[in-house]
């Protein structure tokens, strides 16, 4: 094979087409029930042969995963600009194919540290990393050992911690990276109760949001210049496109209804309640993290795409070109479709809230709105410099976690100050 | 025959819950201007105002988004769908296996995320700052319901809300926990962020909040009072448990404004721990009421002297002093000096409350020093009796007990009378005999009550 051919066959749509028919094939083996396929590499490994393996429960793991491949994929066209982050995000994706399908131990073993080396060192990697990693960890723990409290107690601490980090950091990639941790905890929640299949519907879950809040992290940073929501406002305006899908992912983090992330929060917390203690302490970590996703992701949506700019960048933003907007739509449906086909309320709940809002649009909304200057809030009118007000007259993303920024009571106040004086200190060395 | 007598019986209880936003917000709204002092305006105005704000013009803010107009259809589809999926005056409905916790917490939570990115819309300073407080309110709100539920859930072994109202589950020791935690967070549901929404827009946010009322009312009844409950596939069944259904949310709606009032400021921060107590209930065995009793009134008075010790509104702290008192007179078998205290608590309170909306009435302050003095515990008022009651059960339970509940209430006694300072008294004080004559009367029934303890049973 000649080099420029080789070339051509590495380009990113190509590779993104790929993995599309790769999810399609794994969908298709899921539905028709196909029995497994088998292969094997001889010489190669510990034991003398390398086999690859796929079965309806890897084929439900790696569908969502390569599905979030492809939507990186095509979503790197826009971001990622030098080869070398192009390839090392192609080679990622395939290693990863590969850790999922792995028969035994050391091959999975062998091909996971290669990912997570590959996803360390390649920054473009970071949509699909979020979607590969806990793919693997869980995988793998699928795999060998059996269900166990530990697992359950690992994954209420991760769930909470994500939960509390998306409701305070002021990074939307921070965010995205607190949501694939929270799915990451859940999954082990699920595989700790013994219940295989909601920890595949999590992985799944995962694999369509994290990755989606990450390429409109990315995205945002290409269009503003910042990813920080302090300096982020009003991008519905100058990106609709976008807004809406990045309001899409945010809502199946959230995890509202009808979206992936609540069909994964309703199968977890079935096996939850069945009565003993580790299961209760699950539920709490559950509620905990519903409650503190869902005000992180409107507090994401809210300050980052609605009011008014607080930058000029911001101001200026223009909509996310023709290949990342079909990357998170890719996502965003491919979500859709999984929290409808996976529970069957999300569906009936799906019809009723489109029911109702089609009446209530057709009978209480007449006519269209007229535009109105805004109340200013009784501040002074702000000078012509500042055409879009003066930003400072706004929330900002920190004064709205402000309840869980700050110490509720004085010990606490002291106790927090002596951590951050411990963490300058460690920084300063 | 039954799938239609199901599908009807939704239908009812759909239009039910309509019919009974309107008719709950007539008696909040009546109610309101009762206390206000003006007259109230007929049930029929909020129909009224809702037709014209429907034929007004929309508006819609200069730096408003493509979805501004979404987030109210938005949100009246939210709460809407959990005014379908929740059994309301009958049980078997055909929305039935629709009917689970978990997807009514989450419907309420859509509602809250579009009502709170409405008011983000125009990039206002106060509406932002308002839906911060609304967003991180319901988001304990939402936390303590799931927790709450959980409890239920663990005792029921079901995410369905009728099987754990019916299951009764896991007694009242779980049971009255979390009902009380689920009732106080509910209030951050309430809570409505200012929009900048004019004409049909705002008509259906103001619709979607009486919806919720209902909603959340309802759903309290579901999991905590549910008997009386038609069966849907009994059409006979029908009429009764109606009539049932609508006198159980009147009577629930007009005890949440009784408890507003008296209940101490701050009493949302009691609902988490309330919901984490529910839970912990359901795995404790040996379960003895009379300890858990006298360990919560333990921390009650602790409670009630630090907060008193730290300059707290003094008639608050004394009444978690004195309840909790009265627990640790419940778990000790003093049951009658238990309800002697908890009724001087709650005649107290309302005095206090009645002196403290009107700050200029004449005569405020003597009604404000017998209210202090009678939640110290002394002499003549019924709480002393009640007190004394206790403090003799304690000292025969165990001495080094009543000598510490003793010096407790003795402290949470001399620090109230400290607190008892004259005060500047209003330049033009105002005759207003009717809220000065019902101060008196209760503070009157207070006395009665510790001349003579025999009239409601004795104490001890």
């Amino acid at each position: 094979m000649s080099r420029s051919s080789l070339r051509r066959l590495l380009t990113l749509p190509v590779a993104a087409a790929i993995a599309l028919i790769g999810a399609l094939a794994c969908v298709a083996f899921i539905l028709l029930q196909a029995p497994p396929i088998t292969a094997s590499v001889p010489d190669l490994g510990i034991s003398g042969t390398v086999g690859f393996a796929i079965f309806p429960a890897r084929a439900a793991i790696l569908a969502p995963v390569l599905l979030a491949g492809a939507a990186s994929l095509l979503a790197a066209i826009d971001i990622e600009t030098s080869p070398a982050g192009r390839v090392g995000l192609i080679v990622l994706v395939a290693v990863t194919t590969l850790a999922i399908l792995a028969l035994d131990a050391y091959a999975t073993a062998f091909f996971a540290l290669l990912a997570l080396l590959i996803a360390v060192r390649v920054r473009a990697a970071e949509s699909f990393a979020l979607a590969a990693i806990p793919a693997i960890a869980i995988g793998l723990a699928i795999a060998d050992p059996p269900p166990d409290p530990l697992l359950v107690l690992a994954g209420a601490i991760a769930a909470v911690a994500a939960g509390w980090r998306a409701a305070t950091t002021l990074d939307l990639a921070r965010l995205a990276r607190a949501v694939a941790l929270g799915f990451t905890g859940l999954g082990f929640i699920a595989f700790g109760l013994g219940s295989d299949g909601a920890a595949r519907l999590c992985l799944a879950a995962n694999a369509l949001t994290a990755p989606l809040l990450a390429i409109a992290a990315a995205m945002i940073f290409e269009a503003t210049g910042t990813r920080s929501l302090d300096w982020l406002g009003g991008l519905a305006r100058g990106m609709p496109r976008f807004s809406l899908l990045l309001l899409a992912g945010l809502g199946f983090a959230a995890p509202l209804p009808p979206g992936p992330g609540f069909a994964a929060f309703l199968a977890v917390l079935r096996p939850a309640i069945m009565g003993n203690p580790i299961g209760a302490v699950s539920a709490v970590a559950l509620a905990l993290w519903f409650a503190l996703m869902g005000f992180a992701a409107i507090r994401a949506f809210g300050l980052a795409c609605l009011g008014r700019p607080r930058s000029l960048r911001a101001a200026a933003a223009e909509d996310a070109p023709r290949a990342t907007i079909t990357a998170m739509i890719v996502l965003a449906l491919s979500g859709l479709v999984l929290a409808l086909f996976e529970s069957a309320e999300n569906a009936w709940i799906c019809l009723v809230l489109l029911g109702l809002a089609a009446l209530i649009r057709r009978f209480a909304i007449v006519s269209g709105p007229l535009e109105s200057a805004e109340f200013g809030g009784g501040f002074a009118k702000p000078p012509a410099w500042l055409p879009f007000g003066d930003p400072a007259t706004q929330i900002t993303a920190t004064g709205f976690a402000a309840a869980f920024r700050t110490a509720p009571c004085p010990w606490t106040a002291k106790l927090h100050g002596a951590w951050a004086r411990l963490r300058a200190t460690i920084a300063a060395r | 025959m039954i799938l239609a007598a199901q599908f009807f019986a939704a239908l009812i209880g759909l239009a039910a819950m309509l019919a009974m936003a309107f008719a709950l917000e007539a008696l909040t709204r009546w109610i309101a201007a009762r206390r206000a002092g003006i007259a109230p305006a007929p049930a029929a105005q909020i129909g009224h105002d809702l037709v014209k704000l429907l034929r007004k013009r929309r508006l819609r803010p200069a730096f408003a988004s493509p979805l501004y107009s979404t987030w109210p259809i938005l949100a009246f589809a939210a709460t809407g769908a959990a005014a379908c999926i929740l059994p309301g005056f009958a049980d078997h409905l055909i929305t039935q296996p629709l009917a689970r916790l978990p997807l009514l917490v989450g419907l309420l939570a859509l509602g809250r995320a579009a009502r709170v990115l409405a008011a983000l819309e125009s990039g206002g300073g106060a509406r932002g700052r308002a839906a911060a407080q609304a967003a991180t309110g319901a988001c304990l709100a939402e936390a303590v319901w799931l927790i709450a539920m959980a409890a239920l859930a663990v005792t029921a072994q079901s995410l369905s809300i009728s099987r754990i109202g019916a299951a009764a589950p896991g007694g009242p020791q779980v049971l009255v926990p979390a009902g009380f935690a689920a009732l106080i967070a509910a209030r951050g549901f309430r809570d409505d962020a200012a929009t900048d929404y004019a004409g049909p827009d705002r008509a259906i946010f103001i619709a979607e909040s009486m919806l919720r009322q209902v909603v959340l009312l309802a759903a309290l009844i579901d999991v905590a009072v549910p008997f009386g409950m038609a069966d849907a596939r009994l059409i006979l069944s029908w009429p009764l448990g109606l009539a049932i259904w609508i006198a159980k949310l009147v009577v629930l709606l007009l005890a949440a404004t009784l408890a507003a009032d008296i209940a101490p400021r701050r009493t949302a921060r009691l609902a988490l721990p309330l919901a984490f107590v529910a839970l912990a209930m359901v795995f404790a065995d040996n379960f003895s009421w009379a300890g858990l009793l006298i360990a919560i009134g333990g921390i009650f008075v602790v409670f009630g002297v630090v907060r008193l010790w730290r300059r707290a509104p003094p008639l608050e702290a004394a009444s978690f002093t004195q309840a909790g008192a009265a627990l640790i007179g419940f778990g000790l078998g003093a049951a009658e000096a238990g309800w002697l205290i908890l009724a001087g608590i709650v005649l107290a309170r309302l005095a206090g409350f009645l002196a403290e909306r009107h700050k200029t009435a004449f005569g405020r302050r003597w009604i404000e020093a017998g209210c202090m003095t009678a939640l110290a515990g002394l002499p003549p008022f019924g709480l002393f009796a009640g007190d004394f009651a206790v403090l003799r059960a304690a000292f025969a339970a165990s001495l080094p007990f009543g000598i510490c509940l003793t010096l407790v209430l003795a402290i949470s006694a001399i620090l109230l009378i400290a607190r008892l300072s004259p005060g500047a008294a209003p330049r033009q004080p105002k005759h207003a005999p009717a809220v000065l004559a019902a101060a008196a009367l209760l503070l009157a029934l207070l006395v009665a009550l510790g001349v003579a303890p025999s009239l409601i049973g004795g104490a001890g």
